[in-house]
């Protein structure tokens, strides 16, 4: 073959590539242009897991992987529209974040419902007294310390009244009574049982149900237990610090003695009887070393259905107290997790809660009904008396003087109302927002005065938490990522009139 | 309403470092939750006032020869004598001849208990409830102590002589065990006297072994060669089991219960029947020169110790599958965890080494400050446990630190209080000119006296970290000072230093209260974001130059850092230049400092 026909051959091959280079740019342009660009359809959040690596969350998907910053910045140029498939070659990473839902997936729906006008509560707290037979050290309502008040039977009564009235007016059938703090429930024995047996018989000429919980401090006598054992079927929450030392050197007697005995005797009372209790675990900032020895001997020793875990509270006789709520609390808390998993219990922290998408962290923002001992409306546990610090939030309602029924002040209410997530400037960018739901109001307004919340060291505890928690659910789930979509998005089943949003 | 503090975990764009050539999901398993990836080293951890003082002496932890051996840090001041773990693998047991046994938990390597005789512990015992330890001492008496409590539930002197070996019985009770000095003596828990004496020919008894199978068939040996088999529960004359070979100084059972190791004083390893009674193999070779042995992973290997050498060797093939360097002097025991991932070993120095078998790394040193002289230092790294709470481990000075953990100090004097960085320590090198002591105390120290029980994690922590304070933390606790200028300094070099520092941020924080805390969480937040430096947001060069002479050190450094970091070529006049090169002597000093504030991509124009 001749010099020039080769060099011809070559220019022909030449020609033909660049020709067929050409067509098929041309056809993946065609192919470009037509394809939608693909859009971001959910609530992202980037949580850094270590200098090159972030945690991608999105978490009205329940959906968390860990990915390089190019995921990330990919993520951010489909946000503002500006994706360029050669950033994805293979398109792998575009197909992955479809499955999750968060490109290209349908509108998500915000967990929000909100409340409006004249509540119309179904479930009724009773804040039966102040009295207490014990004088915790680190107790947030100085029980004791204060003159003993009561409730009174017509007080609960017509509690029950209200909202047993309403489940009939909202045909819910069903209606909630608790008895919770300032004091020990049982300390007002009489009120307590005769409340019940006045609810149960409300109920029953109602055609309504009715279930009934209770908080405690467990010293109680075997009669209070099995009574609580039979009646109280929404379960009891008893205070149990762990070690009995541990628990003796802050849960005291009248007389100065260690409660732990007593208390223990109840858990063993309540696990032979296979009653549902839960147990609640306080950490004052001496303790925090001892937590997860506490947690396992409470594993070892009893059954509970929950277990919950919260440093100390730095009101009533522990307001001078050092926090507990520390980066010391975090790393035991982790310990203790671990102890607690391979006893196969899980503890859990009222801040880091995953399996919540809310936007209300309690009852405070929907309109909880719970009565102090003389007969007011309050919105929140911690401000049970008129005389609290905080009551003039709190204290919504009073006892109607002309009917049976209660008058509400609503601007008090609707103030609580708007207390919910989606209200606060300072959490909209947090990834554990849905999840905390803002945290305690009352603690915040004790943390940040009555200006606008600004955080607290509870936020850091259950960002660090809640982003344990993902981090546990992408291992379990092999190690990838974590997809676990509901159909059911709301974790709360508010009272009042819901309004999605 | 606008909160500089909120959290910021938007979707935003983060910084590449141009790595990466293509998006990708990272697994959790590739993440150094384990010690498994690079070291970060001493570079960007801060800086450490103890390490400081060292850097000056000329000793600094980054100074040292890489071939030079690292100084032992000790578990006890003497040899140790011999260790256990115990049966949940949660806790390790150690007895020397300090006369103290000690037990720290595990994996964290705490110091939990420290129990004291009035002579050499020499033998130490986990019973199987897991909350009772035994101790055997040369004062011939036994002591049986709680461990959550650290009570000394009972002491006995019944023992003809020296208490050298103890044994529990897993199968039969969790509270019997035996003890052995010249005879053998079976005991339950809170004993006066034992139920049962078993006698020997007289000689002293150094080891014992209970059958895993059968726990009432107990092996006994030692000074007269004679291994003897008894059944606890009958009254029968034991099966002896002997052979021409010396002493027999350690027993143990396989797993199944089927065979009998013993070590005797020719170094000889032997393997006995025990059905049969009869010698099956003595393994002389590649066994030979074995000191002490340990089976660990139910019997698929084995471990022996001679001199400071560890091996590990496959069983009962009898292949070396590795060894563990690590001591300095002869290792006298060694036990493996009940699952067979850790292994223990103590030395005569008094040093006890946790190693991770699968690895055949070193975990840690055990480390008690008690036990550590000035001479001794060291390094603490944090790695992530399993589910990512931070384990703080220690090693020598100038031990590589295992790849992908984290660094928290650059240097563990061994002693606390010997750090405190006073006056004349700082100005103490001859020759030089007389420099200021940069760095002040916190305010709220870190350490807070108190029982034992309330800070078994602090005798852990860098004791460093418990006496003074590095650039970070003095500049995090600077965060909400009055004056603005100084406010602004302070987050300016935070991010600056960039997410090095986060361990330092989180230090900080812990020694703050209220609104500083929650400001340097929110600037760890924002640092963990990608937020960087925005270089117009320095303060002004004549701002800076008012407080180069502040009487607050901390505030004149960082004046100074703030001029050359924030006005980089600004010409300053000679005699403010002067002082900012002395406000910054002891940085420049200090190599990785330096790079360190001038990381480029920490910085955003």
């Amino acid at each position: 073959m001749s010099v020039s026909k080769h060099a011809r051959i070559v220019e022909n091959l030449t020609r033909l590539a660049v020709f067929v280079k050409d067509r098929i740019y041309m056809s993946v342009k065609e192919v470009n242009d037509v394809t939608p660009a693909p859009v971001l359809t959910a609530e992202v959040f980037v949580v850094p897991v270590s200098p090159s690596t972030y945690m991608v969350y999105a978490p009205l998907r329940r959906a968390a992987f860990l990915a390089n910053p190019r995921v990330v910045n990919m993520l951010n140029d489909i946000r503002d529209g500006q994706y360029d498939p050669q950033t994805d070659p293979n398109g792998a990473t575009l197909e992955f974040l479809r499955r999750l839902s968060i490109v290209d997936g349908e509108p998500e729906q915000r967990p929000i419902t909100t409340f409006r006008g004249e509540p119309l509560p179904t479930n009724v707290t009773l804040f039966l007294t102040t009295a207490c037979n014990l004088r915790c050290t680190y107790c947030y309502a100085s029980a004791g310390d204060t003159p003993r008040r009561a409730m009174s039977f017509e007080v609960a009564k017509r509690g029950i009244d209200f909202v047993s009235g309403n489940a009939v007016r909202k045909g819910t059938g069903h209606f909630d009574v608790a008895y919770h703090g300032g004091g020990e429930p049982t300390a007002n024995w009489r009120v307590l049982t005769g409340s019940w047996q006045y609810a149960a018989d409300r109920a029953a000429d109602s055609g309504l149900t009715f279930s009934a919980a209770a908080a405690s401090n467990g010293v109680l006598t075997d009669d209070q237990i099995d009574w609580m054992v039979t009646h109280l079927s929404g379960g009891v929450s008893v205070s149990f610090d762990g070690l009995p030392q541990v628990h003796d050197r802050h849960r005291l007697t009248i007389d100065g003695a260690g409660s732990s005995e007593r208390v223990m005797h109840t858990l063993r009372r309540f696990d032979a009887a296979k009653y549902p209790y839960g147990i609640r675990v306080t950490v004052t900032h001496d303790q925090i070393a001892c937590l997860p020895d506490s947690i396992e001997f409470i594993c070892t020793r009893f059954r509970p259905t929950r277990i919950q875990v919260e440093p100390a509270y730095q009101l009533g006789r522990w307001a001078e107290a050092p926090s507990a709520e520390t980066a010391e609390f975090i790393a035991a808390f982790r310990a203790s997790q671990d102890r607690a998993r391979t006893h196969r219990h899980e503890i859990m922290f009222s801040g880091a809660r995953l399996d919540a998408l809310t936007n209300h962290f309690c009852g405070v923002t929907q309109d909880s009904f719970a009565l102090s001992p003389d007969g007011n409306v309050s919105g929140c546990y911690e401000a049970f008396a008129e005389t609290s610090p905080l009551a003039d939030v709190f204290f919504y309602g009073q006892p109607d003087e002309v009917s049976s029924g209660y008058c509400f002040n609503l601007p008090v209410l609707n103030h609580l109302r708007e207390q919910s997530v989606e209200h606060r400037e300072y959490c909209r960018d947090c990834f554990a927002k849905w999840h905390c739901a803002g945290d305690c109001y009352h603690k915040s307004l004790v943390v940040n005065g009555r200006g606008e919340f600004a955080g607290s060291d509870r936020c850091h505890i259950s960002r660090e938490l809640t982003r344990d928690q993902l981090l546990d659910r992408i291992l379990s789930a092999g190690g990838y990522f974590w997809h676990e979509p509901r159909v059911e998005q709301h974790a709360s089943r508010p009272q009042g009139k819901e309004i999605l949003i | 309403m606008t909160f500089p503090n909120r959290p910021r975990y938007e979707l935003r764009r983060v910084f590449e470092d141009g790595t990466e050539t293509e998006p990708q999901v990272v697994s959790l398993a590739a993440l150094p939750w384990d010690v498994t990836a690079s070291r970060r080293g001493f570079c960007g951890a801060g800086l450490a006032t103890s390490a400081l003082i060292l850097a000056l002496r000329g000793d600094s932890p980054c100074d040292a020869a890489p071939n030079e051996k690292p100084r032992p840090i000790k578990a006890h001041k003497k040899a140790v004598s011999d260790l256990c773990f115990s049966a949940d693998g949660e806790w390790l047991a150690t007895a020397s001849a300090d006369r103290l046994a000690k037990v720290w938990s595990i994996p964290s390597v705490n110091l939990k208990r420290t129990l004291s005789h009035e002579s050499a512990v020499l033998c130490v015992l986990f019973l199987p409830d897991g909350k009772t330890v035994v101790t055997g001492s040369g004062d011939r008496s036994l002591q049986l102590w709680q461990i959550e409590e650290g009570k000394n539930l009972v002491a006995l002197s019944s023992s003809k002589a020296s208490v050298r070996s103890l044994v529990a019985f897993p199968i039969t009770s969790e509270l019997t065990f035996a003890s052995a000095d010249n005879d053998v003596r079976v005991w339950e828990k809170l004993p006066t006297k034992p139920l049962k004496i078993l006698q020997g020919r007289g000689g002293i008894v150094f080891s014992m072994a209970v059958s895993p199978q059968d726990d009432r068939l107990l092996a006994a040996g030692g000074e007269d060669g004679v291994i003897y088999l008894w059944r606890t529960d009958l009254e029968e004359v034991p099966t002896l089991l002997e052979r021409q070979g010396g002493m027999i100084t350690k027993l143990a059972f396989t797993a199944d219960g089927s065979r009998l190791i013993s070590r005797s004083s020719d170094r000889s390893l032997n393997v006995w029947s025990v059905a049969e009674g009869r010698l099956l193999r003595t393994l002389r070779d590649q066994w030979s020169n074995v000191t002490t042995f340990v089976l660990a992973r139910d019997d698929s290997a084995i471990v022996t110790a001679f001199h400071e050498e560890i091996s590990v060797w496959s069983f009962p093939d009898g292949k070396r599958v590795g060894r563990l360097s690590g001591h300095r002097s002869d290792v006298q025991c060694l036990a493996a965890s009940p699952d067979g991932k850790l292994l223990a070993s103590g030395d005569r120095d008094g040093v006890v080494i946790v190693w991770n078998l699968k690895t055949m790394t070193v975990l840690s040193y055990l480390f008690d400050t008690e036990s550590n002289g000035k001479e001794s230092s060291g390094v603490t790294f944090d790695v992530a446990g399993a589910s990512g709470g931070i384990i703080t481990y220690t090693l020598p000075c100038g031990s590589p630190i295992p790849p992908g953990a984290t660094c928290t100090c650059n240097c563990v004097p061994g002693r606390v209080g010997l750090s405190i960085p006073t006056p004349a320590v700082a100005e103490s090198r001859a020759g030089e000119p007389k420099v200021r002591t940069p760095y002040v105390v916190p305010e709220t120290p870190r350490y807070v006296p108190g029982p034992p029980i309330y800070i078994p994690r602090m005798y852990s922590t860098c004791t460093c970290n418990l006496v003074c304070t590095c650039i970070p933390v003095c500049q995090a606790l600077h965060l909400k000072h009055v004056n603005s200028t100084i406010r602004q300094m302070a987050e300016q070099l935070l991010f600056t230093m960039g997410d090095t520092q986060l361990a330092y941020l989180s230090w900080a924080a812990s020694v703050t209260t209220g609104r500083l805390r929650s400001r340097i969480h929110a600037i760890t937040d924002r640092i963990r974001c990608g937020e960087r430096v925005i270089q117009m947001s320095w303060p002004t060069p004549r701002d800076c130059v008012r407080l180069l002479e502040s009487p607050n050190e901390i505030v004149s450094i960082m004046a100074a850092q703030s001029l050359i970091y924030g006005h980089p070529g600004l010409a300053l006049p000679e005699e403010i230049a002067a002082q900012v090169e002395i406000n910054l002597a002891w940085a420049y000093q200090r190599p990785w400092y330096v790079r360190l504030g001038v990381a480029a991509s920490n910085v955003m124009t």
